[in-house]
């Protein structure tokens, strides 16, 4: 390796070349042709490329397309006026329910009660706040069959708003053949507030306070 | 400057006129470039450590590891980048201005305001000031100081061209000058709209991406370019392949490089007619890429001897092939049926640091062997140390690249790709097996940082003993008062 080496051009040198090559493509008139051909071919090809790529992949871009006297879309907001959607049940349902009650709201045949076409959750909107909120144990019989198991208490998990959400969700789908009142957060406060217990329910104090139609 | 005109100068001692004015500042620039280098390496080591054993150095607060990652980008960027292309650029922008620079105090306060505002910045990442977002990791204190430095450094670069001979241009001095006028333009118009008044939304993504992109398409790669034009022809003694190709590869990266950004939110929430320019955009950069590699490669293509010989060379050469690769597979990863594999993979920051280390890089090694002699009068000490370094970093650099890509590509397919579980139901590879996959690429990620560590100490060391030897000897570069006595043909 040559540690002390020269340059071998000077910096005259290499601007001369510059200038010898512009006017040489001025004064003949030619200098188009200074770009190779193979030069040319990619140009072309880029070009091709770019305009195919462009109209092909721009999901419908047209600069024209807006329209400033347009009326926003209008969403159905419900009769409440959409006082109501601010907490939404089907969320909170698939968050907190589904593993037990599952997605459709059949449950598991021998282990969690279904919520379709259940008595417990029709009614009286009070009985079915009072088992979210507390829990259940015990022996229970739902459409004809028996079932023996614990539901978890929600009070401290969930605020009165998003309880009544998810009840409210339950207890009107029309999917699952249910068609009861709305919930309202201050009913499920109400509930909250008129029994001071930490356990679960069992199912003869439910009936008792809360008996089904 | 008065010299001219007394009596007619030889190109030989103009050029020596040239370096001596402005010799300070640029061996300042050159010195804190390499400090800042190694700076970069031990953070870069010390984060690639972390990555595959979170428990290294935990307990330190100011090492954790999205400090220690943010520190190494912005030391390496800013840092060695900047002082390397500051110093690089404008002293290659003197020479073809053929005149000694007006005002070199300028020069060497926009150097200490550079370097100033750098170790602010990286200081305020390390003690928790850091902001998130992408290469703008430094604190909103530091920010001022920085784009006033690179202010003050363009304009002294446009004086040099102001006070310059007057003459023709070469492409050279294009892409430094491109260099020095963008980054105060892209700089301030990123920290405006996602610092001082953010924009909202998807926008903000957007900004980041148009200046990552810029700053490294629009930026480091003209200075690298810039660099790469100019030694090569010196170095071989043979004028590059086409003039006329230069200036259109010039222009038409600087026409292109800004659409390109949009390609890395392919998938993201914005328009798709905007990724789709992007991506048209990268594809074009094809026609500037094919211009530089035949300018560049063809200029030296069979003249290996030649290349092997000359320190500086080889570096340089090393740079621009890998600067065809990289682009090249740039433009890959562009396409939307690449990227849907390669994204927020370590692909990415393979092709990063293909483009940073094994072209910007090397180039900038190649014109520190260059000009360190020319600056200091006083040869290289050490060929051992040359040869060290240059086999390290290439050693190193391929070891990294290989582990990214391969790694990065494994770790894309492996996310797009479902498996069965037990059912028959196609479910994804955890994402856990997923990570743990990449940790052999991030061990040899971290043995290639090691290596390449290894030759810039190399590079340091040599640095440091040509420094001293030059200060012991006192040569005439190192005393003005007996500068008379340069013989014409030691330095050019």
């Amino acid at each position: 390796m040559n540690l002390d080496e020269k340059s071998r051009m000077p910096d005259d040198a290499i601007l001369e070349a510059h200038t010898r090559t512009f006017s040489k493509s001025e004064s003949d008139g030619d200098g188009v042709l200074s770009m190779p051909i193979l030069g040319m071919a990619l140009f072309t090809m880029i070009f091709v490329f770019g305009g195919i790529y462009l109209s092909k992949y721009s999901g419908d871009f047209h600069p024209f397309v807006f329209d400033p006297e347009g009326e926003p879309p209008s969403w159905d907001v419900g009769a409440d006026g959409g006082q109501q959607v601010a907490v939404d049940g089907e969320k909170l349902y698939k968050r907190n329910c589904v593993a037990c009650h599952q997605a459709d709201g059949k449950g598991l045949p021998g282990a969690f009660p279904p919520l379709v076409g259940s008595r417990w959750v029709r009614g009286d909107p009070d009985r079915m706040v009072a088992i979210v909120l507390n829990g259940l144990t015990g022996r229970i019989e739902v459409a004809g069959n028996t079932y023996n198991s614990i539901m978890t208490p929600f009070s401290s998990l969930l605020d009165d708003e998003q309880i009544a959400a998810i009840a409210t969700f339950i207890r009107s789908n029309p999917d699952w053949g249910n068609n009861a009142d709305r919930v309202s957060a201050e009913q499920v406060s109400a509930v909250r507030a008129s029994h001071e217990r930490s356990n679960a329910w069992n199912v003869e104090e439910i009936l008792e306070l809360y008996p089904l139609e | 400057m008065n010299s001219p005109s007394t009596e007619p100068l030889t190109a030989q001692s103009r050029l020596n006129e040239i370096d001596r004015s402005m010799q300070w500042p640029t061996i300042l620039l050159l010195l804190s470039a390499v400090v800042w280098l190694l700076t970069a390496t031990a953070f870069a080591l010390l984060a690639s450590v972390k990555s595959t054993q979170p428990g290294f150095l935990a307990g330190c607060e100011w090492l954790t590891y999205g400090r220690v990652w943010a520190a190494y980008l912005n030391s390496m960027i800013y840092g060695w980048g900047g002082n390397a292309l500051f110093g690089v650029g404008l002293w290659i922008l003197a020479r073809l201005c053929r005149r000694p620079v007006p005002l070199p105090g300028m020069l060497l306060i926009g150097a200490m305001f550079w370097n100033l505002a750098v170790t602010i910045g990286v200081g305020g990442i390390i003690i928790g000031d850091m902001t998130s977002i992408e290469w703008l990791e430094m604190p909103a204190y530091a920010v001022p100081l920085l784009a006033f430095s690179s202010i003050i450094l363009g304009v002294w670069g446009i004086l040099v061209v102001r006070y310059g001979r007057p003459g023709p241009v070469y492409v050279s001095q294009l892409y430094v000058l491109g260099a020095l006028f963008w980054f105060p333009w892209i700089y301030l118009t990123a920290q405006i709209f996602l610092v001082y008044e953010p924009a909202r939304g998807v926008v903000q993504a957007m900004a980041n991406m148009w200046y990552v992109h810029n700053l490294l398409g629009l930026w480091l790669i003209p200075a690298g370019l810039g660099a790469a034009y100019y030694l090569i022809p010196k170095i071989s003694g043979r004028p590059i392949h086409s003039y006329y190709l230069a200036s259109l590869g010039f222009w038409s990266l600087a026409l292109l490089t800004g659409w390109g950004g949009m390609r890395h939110l392919a998938g993201g929430p914005v328009p798709a007619w905007f990724v789709t320019l992007g991506i048209v955009a990268s594809v074009a950069m094809a026609l500037p890429i094919a211009i530089a590699a035949v300018n560049h490669n063809v200029t030296v293509f069979g003249r290996w001897d030649q290349v092997a010989a000359s320190p500086a060379l080889r570096f340089v050469v090393f740079g621009t092939i890998s600067y065809t690769l990289a682009s090249l597979i740039a433009i890959a990863m562009a396409l939307r049926s690449v990227s849907e594999v390669a994204q927020f993979t370590l692909m990415v920051q393979g092709q990063t640091h293909h483009m940073i280390y094994a072209f910007f890089t090397m180039t900038m090694f190649g014109a520190i062997y260059f000009m360190m002699p020319r600056l200091l009068n006083q040869p290289w000490p050490s060929a051992k140390l040359v040869q060290t370094h240059f086999w390290c970093s290439t050693v190193g650099i391929i070891i990294m690249l290989v582990a990214l890509y391969a790694g990065g590509w494994i770790q894309g397919w492996q996310m797009n790709m479902p498996t069965l579980d037990n059912y028959g139901n196609p479910v994804h590879l955890n994402f856990l097996s997923i990570v743990q996959n990449t940790m052999p690429w991030l061990h040899a990620r971290t043995v290639s940082i090691l290596i390449l560590g290894l030759g810039h100490l190399a590079l340091a060391a040599n640095l440091l003993w040509m420094v001293a030897l030059a200060i012991l000897s006192c040569k005439k570069a190192l005393c003005p008062s007996n500068s008379k006595l340069v013989p014409e043909t030691a330095v050019s």
